[in-house]
């Protein structure tokens, strides 16, 4: 299930508040047992038999987690535990998702091995990293064991960061579990932050995907100059509003039922460094690669030689997680050369800010593109009707087309890219004409944009226009 | 005081979707026809026209199964059949929803007006096929964004072989009538391409070389273009794909020069027949949203007026769907033309269009009284046929008129028409998007097979 999709705003979101907040108030052991049927009937929406895979894997991570704990009150090596829990979880995630694509690329070799047909289940990914983020907490004392099968379950498949993360935590959600608060300031900045993700994924995301999936769907040997242009941005912007949008969501569903999640954006098209980017983007994946990998490598207190090895491991892991196919391989070596060269050989450290800006924008655009493209040979070729070097002429007027009807949403998606609007809102609120408080104003005025645009994106829905969902590779 | 922010918010968020929950259950129960249902057109106006006396009116409108117009007739709504499983659970709640929520067409109407805010010239559909977008001149049509050129050989070929056919087994020749669309008088904007006008172009050069008689109707619209500006708004609807009973009176009179030069039509005495003073007009404004307004809303699209083209010499026909029951006697207005549909309202419900000959229908037969010894047309239409058939029962003895759309046979189920009807001449008129459509050609092999390919596969 979707949550910009009306089965999730008008049936499944008004039956479990209700449930939540009416039928089951005050009790908490059943009102987390409601959220864990609730979050399995969600990810049934989608494809029903993978509610075992999701069983399997709370099932299986539970178990490790009390081997973990068993191991440490007897004081053992927690290696084996460590091993296997990795082994299984990797291993589940390695057969969903990466089999195919190793069988593929053995028989580029010339093994001519059958390729196995596997679908995807959807949000694996963020669902495996969950649960040996569970495991790996109890390991390195971060968090207590979870006594309830139930409320692991809970912590593995919670509906708002399922499908699409934030990549939760153990440790930072573990007492909020059985002991969290639900307040009214939480529950309406949950509202707030829900909205603004709803807006964010249907209005801006969609339509900048419009014109992406069209653009990437041509053959790029005939994409001039301006079209590949904007294909290209319109995707780094579509992969922005729709990640980001879902984060929103996702926190501000988790607000709701009082579960507070770190941010995993910050503006990070606004960064003026790669290393910046990424410490704004996706942010809960990359304190997860931090945490669970390069710090326990070593990190960077290491001699120079093994800090670039943690930072190409890293790298490689990064890449492979986003989808199997050597696009994303190459995408994550590519950010671990950039962040090389900045950090070794201080690449752009000396240049204007803008320049600094519009160097690292410009770089992840082009790693956009490569992200995007279905092979490498397309993305080379892409890269080559960007640059104007794939002797393709004009394009008839599509790139005129496009830019003039999606004019008003892409000046809106730079706009909201910058922390300019919160600036803007801060200093308009500060305003007092003639001594007169007008917060109150701005407030309401604030609380009836922000309830058009939720009006807006439903009309958007039950229009039915264009809605991907492009996490399936992830 | 994000505080008071956040509050005002979340009490709208709780209040739109506490509403919305309680406008989706209300939709699952019966209700009594709501208050539009009420508003009819002016009584003055209706009786303009209705001034000759409706002497017999069989006429249902044409039943309409969406789940709108089962709640404004205050009829239970019937979910989606599940019986398919939790598979189509999944697949059919989401429209299902958006269906309930949308009855009254409020989420369109918003959606055109925000299209409208955000300058949009091109209105994307789920459908590629029918994405708007907007002409020069605020006068809307369809474009297909994906579209591909097509070869249209085959279907020239079969149409060829059709028409010799007929022309050896009936002695009765074929007319080939290419019908204009919003296209020819008024270009896409840049980046968008479609080729349906190349592809007429295509049928009619193989037509004319294989010897079957042709004639397009387009000239006469792209000339009418070129002297007036506003020609494209009054020959074509704004909101709708057909043309209006003034471009249908422009292609009826092109179409009789044809007629009164090559088949014998004897029109020299009667040019009152083709001259639009004859006609008194009545205008019903805002009464219309057509195919493409349906789309995008009224915010967006604005409405559409329909004119009635009243004779105002003496006319006489008997009208008759044998397939639905109707039967219509009397003069053109009240026989030919179905004034009564204007009672009807919802601009979402209703197809004021089909105030010409009734609808779509299988067979419609149209006897002119006044002119017993005319030849007798059948013609083989799409809906554009639907605004000129009226006035071509003027100078004929009579108008057959089949849909092929509703024609369920073969090329000899279609002979066996003929052979049954007899008329004297054959026309084929189709608008140039239409050459496309499989189902208009039934009796073509190839895209009878393919059309049966289609509905085979919707089937499973």
């Amino acid at each position: 299930m979707l949550f910009s999709s009306s089965v999730f705003l008008f049936a499944f979101l008004p039956v479990v508040l209700l449930g939540y907040y009416v039928v089951m108030r005050g009790m908490r052991r059943r009102q987390n047992l409601f959220l864990l049927i609730s979050s399995l009937f969600f990810y049934a929406w989608g494809e029903p038999r993978f509610v075992l895979v999701m069983l399997l894997s709370i099932w299986m991570n539970y178990g490790f987690g009390r081997w973990v704990h068993r191991r440490k009150r007897q004081c053992r090596y927690l290696t084996l535990p460590i091993a296997v829990s990795a082994g299984c979880n990797l291993g589940l995630l390695f057969v969903f998702k990466y089999l195919a694509f190793t069988v593929e690329s053995l028989n580029t070799l010339g093994l001519g091995l059958q390729v196995p047909v596997i679908e995807l289940p959807i949000g694996i990914s963020f669902f495996t990293f969950q649960a040996l983020s569970y495991v790996l907490d109890v390991a390195m004392d971060r968090a207590e064991v979870q006594r309830s099968p139930l409320d692991l379950g809970l912590y593995i498949s919670f509906f708002p960061q399922l499908i699409a993360g934030p990549i939760v935590k153990y440790a930072d959600v573990a007492g909020q579990i059985a002991h969290r608060q639900e307040t009214w300031a939480d529950f309406s900045e949950g509202c707030v932050r829900f909205l603004t993700g709803l807006g964010k994924k249907v209005l801006i995301a969609n339509q900048a995907a419009v014109v992406a999936d069209r653009v990437f769907a041509m053959d790029p040997a005939g994409l001039s100059v301006p079209l590949a242009w904007l294909g290209s941005l319109c995707y780094t912007f579509q992969i922005y509003y729709d990640f980001s949008g879902y984060s929103d969501m996702a926190i501000g569903l988790g607000l709701m039922f009082g579960f507070r999640f770190r941010e995993n954006f910050e503006h990070p098209y606004a960064a003026r460094s790669i290393s910046e980017f990424w410490r704004r983007w996706h942010i809960s994946l990359s304190t997860w690669f931090r945490d669970y990998v390069y710090i326990p490598l070593g990190g960077n207190r290491v001699e120079r030689g093994k800090h670039i090895r943690n930072l190409f491991l890293v790298w490689l892991l990064t890449g492979i997680w986003h989808g199997a196919n050597w696009t994303f391989v190459l995408w994550g070596l590519l950010y671990f050369c950039l962040l090389y060269l900045e950090k070794f050989r201080r690449l752009g450290k000396n240049w204007p800010a803008p320049f600094q800006w519009a160097g690292t924008f410009l770089a992840v655009n082009f790693l956009w593109m490569l992200f995007r493209a279905d092979t490498l040979s397309y993305a080379g070729q892409f890269f080559l009707a960007m640059m104007g070097l794939n002797g393709s002429g004009g394009d008839g007027g599509l790139s005129g087309l496009y830019l003039r009807e999606n004019a008003v949403i892409l000046a809106l998606a730079v706009f909201f890219s910058f922390p300019t609007a919160q600036a803007l809102g801060k200093a308009f609120r500060r305003l007092r004409p003639f001594g007169l408080d007008l917060s109150p104003l701005w407030d309401l005025l604030y609380a009836l944009g922000l309830t058009a645009v939720g009006v807006l994106s439903v009309c958007w829905l039950v229009k039915g226009t264009y809605n991907p969902f492009i996490y399936f590779h992830f | 005081m994000s505080a008071r922010r956040n509050t005002c918010t979340a009490l709208l968020f709780l209040t739109g979707l506490a509403a919305a929950v309680i406008f989706l259950c209300l939709g699952l129960l019966p209700r009594p026809a709501g208050f539009r249902d009420a508003v009819k057109p002016s009584p003055a106006a209706l009786t303009a026209v209705r001034k000759d006396g409706v002497r017999r009116s069989a006429v249902p409108a044409r039943p309409d199964r969406s789940a709108a117009h089962a709640i404004r007739q205050g009829r239970p709504l019937s979910l989606p059949d599940f019986s398919g499983g939790v598979e189509d659970l999944i697949g059919g709640a989401e429209p299902a929803i958006n269906d309930l929520l949308d009855r009254e067409h409020t989420f369109i109407q918003l959606y055109g007006g925000a299209q409208r805010l955000l300058l949009h010239r091109v209105v994307e559909d789920p459908d590629p096929k029918y994405t708007v977008v907007k002409l020069t001149d605020e006068v809307l049509t369809f474009a297909d964004l994906n579209a591909q050129p097509r070869d249209m050989t085959v279907r020239a070929d079969e149409l060829s072989a059709f028409a010799q056919r007929v022309e050896a087994e009936f002695q009765t020749p074929v007319l080939y009538v290419q019908a204009p669309s919003k296209l020819d008088m008024a270009p896409l904007p840049d980046g968008i391409s479609d080729y349906s006008g190349a592809e007429a172009d295509q049928v009619l050069a193989a037509l004319s070389r294989c010897g079957v008689d042709t004639l397009d109707l387009r000239p006469a619209f792209r000339a009418a273009a070129a002297e007036r500006p506003d020609a494209l708004g009054e020959l074509f609807f704004h909101t709708d794909h057909h043309w209006t009973p003034a471009g249908a009176f422009l292609g009826y009179q092109t179409l009789c020069e044809k007629l009164a030069a090559d088949y014998g039509f004897s029109l020299a005495d009667d040019e009152m027949l083709t001259d639009p003073d004859s006609f008194t007009r009545t205008v019903f404004d805002g009464v219309f949203l057509g195919s493409q307004g349906k789309r995008v809303g009224t915010l967006y699209a604005g409405t559409d007026g329909i004119e009635i083209w009243s004779p105002t010499f003496s006319t006489s026909f008997t009208y008759t769907v044998p397939m639905s029951g109707i039967e219509r006697e009397g003069p053109f207005v009240t026989s030919l033309l179905f004034p009564e549909r204007l009672a009807q309202t919802g601009y979402y419900d209703t197809n004021p269009y089909t105030i010409y000959a009734g609808d779509d229908y299988l067979l419609s037969r149209a006897v002119n009284h006044n002119a017993p010894n005319a030849p007798r047309v059948l013609i083989l239409r799409d809906s554009f046929g639907c605004a000129l058939t009226p006035f071509l029962s003027l100078v004929s003895g009579e108008v057959m008129a089949v849909d092929p759309r509703n024609f369920n046979g073969d090329q000899e189920d279609m002979m066996e028409y003929l052979r049954w009807l007899k008329p004297d001449l054959v026309i084929v008129m189709n608008t140039a998007s239409s050459l496309q459509v499989d189902p208009l050609f039934p009796y073509l092999p190839t895209a009878r097979a393919a059309a049966l390919a289609v509905q085979k596969q919707e089937a499973r």
